[in-house]
């Protein structure tokens, strides 16, 4: 066959065929490569010699740009060298070529304008994606060049310890999708909001281990934005007072906003308006400092509630039982979540708040919980089964009866208070036709195939499929 | 599992070394450069065979392979998840280096951009923190640098040559 034949000859005269790609794509294979490693690739072969200069992704860290940074070399001839090395190639490559991702690890020192200089460089090679981090004892002042930047979609912004961050007075981004603070510090809520609101092509807004001092609102009240998170539980913040919300009010107002997650302490008050196309919400919850009481508790999660009630998807996670306990009382809190498909639950103790959370969403469609049971627990199970055991008294919840096809049921070590939501979801359960059960990974109960059988044998009010994994 | 009377359309394609493959439509469609030859062609009939006269069977059945699956997780809605991670880990764990360049240059001409940022980041993976030689041996590319040439370009970047792991 003739087609065959020209393949074939093609593989012969051909050794080179695969460096023969698209530029795009030996780009894209070495996008990730710092910039130094790039270079020594130079010694390949003739056509390779001049890769990295017109390769539109830099990679530039001073923690990795030499196998050993500290062997032999003082903190500040490090320094100067790698100063050295990345006015070096901002000078040699090609400045034709636009920039498609920066990545810069630097130190930034008072009195040293040369991290404003490469920013200045990086812009000017219309720069899409930019990733900062920075070791820096003084305030970084967001450049006007970067704030005006037409090509600059994507910027993050990372501090080693919290660092105080200046915004600009006189307006946003131009056309930045994608933002994203980890550990800087905003000294003023009002400039913050302005900020946030003037940068008017802004999806998504990633506030990570950031320090609002003396803030009395986080105001994000933003048109266009889609996704929102609030990161204030991350750990290793290297004892900085990451204070999350403690103080102050969070406020969201944005009216397209389809995916908000917030983690951290609670904040005293919420104000969530607008979000009405909300589709996608992440709540975790941690403890906070002094315990408050089920009044105050009551009253932060029914404002958060409120204001995310009408999202599809709920995911749910406590770090403290304070937040459990008004959701389990009788008339503790009463939640409306009317347009949720899909809950996501991560239980602690007991769970009677779960059934507070079936009865609240009349039209839920699959519900997983993920059991995190306290290890220390372990060593009492018997006794703490009989403690924590708790009981469902059967009734008539909406979407058991019309909606809830499929449970899934993660890490169960078969203890009674689960077998007992097994029980009553199987029950009660007139659409159901899915069950999954994992079985956690400390589950070492030779009972299994008993109690798979015991569950086997529960009565049943739907044609359920009953599916029973192992751990992984 | 087809719903009765929505019988499931077949897209025909036929490899360079003439091999017919019979692919389901939603795989067959993540392909770019079928999906345009069909939008070109509108009405074009059902048993049109579509040649792609620079993929042989061996990496087009890989990329099938790959494709199905991908296309299974997105209907699960288990995209981005583990069993995804691990599936891919499963699929590139016995691909040798030759395969895989044969499976990228293939994903390339077909145009399947999900399947090339994975096969990218596997390469990338593969090829972090290597030797110059081994990059060349990797790409079946010749040195045709003459010694002393190769050694000015060593020397130019010496201190880029610290520390790289043996092979």
């Amino acid at each position: 066959m003739k087609m065959v034949d020209t393949v074939e000859n093609q593989k012969l005269e051909d050794g080179d065929r695969f460096s023969n790609l698209p530029d795009s794509i030996i780009h894209q294979i070495f996008s990730s490569f710092e910039t130094i490693d790039l270079i020594r690739l130079s010694a390949v072969s003739r056509n390779w010699r001049y890769l990295w200069i017109s390769m539109p992704y830099l990679n530039l860290d001073i923690n990795t740009v030499w196998s050993r940074p500290l062997a032999n070399r003082s903190f500040h001839t490090l320094i100067e060298k790698f100063k050295d090395f990345v006015n070096w190639v901002l000078m040699s490559q090609d400045s034709s070529v636009d920039i498609q991702r920066c990545r810069l690890f630097c130190y930034h020192f008072a009195q040293d304008n040369t991290l404003y200089r490469w920013i200045n460089v990086v812009t000017r090679r219309n720069v899409q994606d930019f990733d900062l981090n920075l070791v820096s004892d003084v305030p970084f002042e967001l450049p006007r060049c970067l704030i005006t930047c037409e090509s600059l979609t994507s910027f993050k912004l990372c501090f080693d310890t919290p660092r105080v961050v200046k915004l600009p007075t006189f307006g946003g981004f131009r056309r930045l999708k994608t933002l994203d603070f980890l550990r800087v510090e905003f000294p003023d809520f009002i400039l913050l909001r302005e900020f946030v609101s003037n940068c008017t092509l802004l999806d998504k807004l990633i506030l990570e281990a950031c320090i609002f001092r003396d803030f009395e609102i986080l105001d994000i009240c933003s048109t266009n934005l889609k996704i929102l998170t609030i990161h204030n539980n991350i750990e290793g913040n290297r004892g900085e007072e990451c204070d999350g919300l403690h103080n102050c009010e969070l406020k969201v107002d944005c009216p397209n906003l389809v995916a908000f997650n917030f983690l951290g302490p609670s904040a005293p008050d919420y104000s969530l308006q607008n979000l009405n196309c909300l589709k996608e919400v992440y709540l975790h919850l941690d403890s906070k400092e002094n315990f408050p009481d089920v009044d105050v508790c009551v009253y932060e999660l029914g404002k958060i509630f409120r204001g995310v009630c009408n999202t599809e998807v709920l995911k749910l996670s406590f770090d403290c039982m304070e937040f459990v306990y008004p959701l389990a009382l009788p008339n503790g809190l009463s939640v409306s979540f009317c347009n949720l498909k899909s809950l996501f639950l991560f239980v602690l103790i007991e769970a009677d708040h779960i059934i507070t959370l079936l009865n609240g969403s009349p039209n839920l469609e699959s519900l997983e919980i993920f059991y995190e049971w306290y290890e220390e627990e372990e060593e009492d199970y018997e006794y703490d089964e009989d403690y924590y055991f708790w009981q469902i008294r059967d009734r008539a919840i909406p979407c058991l009866t019309y909606h809830l096809k499929k449970v899934e049921l993660i890490n169960v070590l078969g203890r009674r208070t689960e077998l007992e939501l097994v029980r009553f979801l199987l029950k009660n359960g007139h659409v159901l036709q899915k069950m999954i059960i994992s079985w956690g990974s400390g589950f070492k109960n030779p009972r299994e195939d008993v109690l798979m059988s015991r569950v086997m044998t529960l009565p049943t009010s739907s044609n359920v499929e009953l599916t029973f994994e192992q751990p992984d | 599992m087809s719903k009765l009377g929505q019988a499931k359309r077949i897209i025909f394609l036929k490899t360079a070394d003439g091999q017919l493959f019979e692919v389901d439509e939603p795989v067959a469609m993540e392909f770019e450069i079928v999906k345009s030859f069909f939008d070109e062609n509108e009405d074009a009939a059902d048993d049109t065979v579509v040649p792609l006269p620079n993929v042989s069977a061996e990496p087009l059945a890989g990329i099938i392979e790959f494709c199905k699956a991908h296309v299974e997780f997105r209907a699960n809605g288990a995209a981005g998840k583990d069993e995804v991670k691990k599936f891919n880990a499963e699929y590139i764990k016995e691909k040798s280096n030759e395969q895989l360049k044969e499976l990228i240059l293939a994903a390339n001409y077909l145009n399947i951009k999900e399947m090339l940022d994975f096969l990218t980041e596997t390469i990338a993976n593969r090829l972090k923190n290597k030797s110059v030689e081994y990059v060349r041996a990797f790409f079946g590319i010749e040195n045709d640098f003459t010694p002393q040439e190769e050694e000015a370009v060593r020397k130019e970047y010496e201190w880029a040559f610290e520390g790289v792991d043996e092979d």
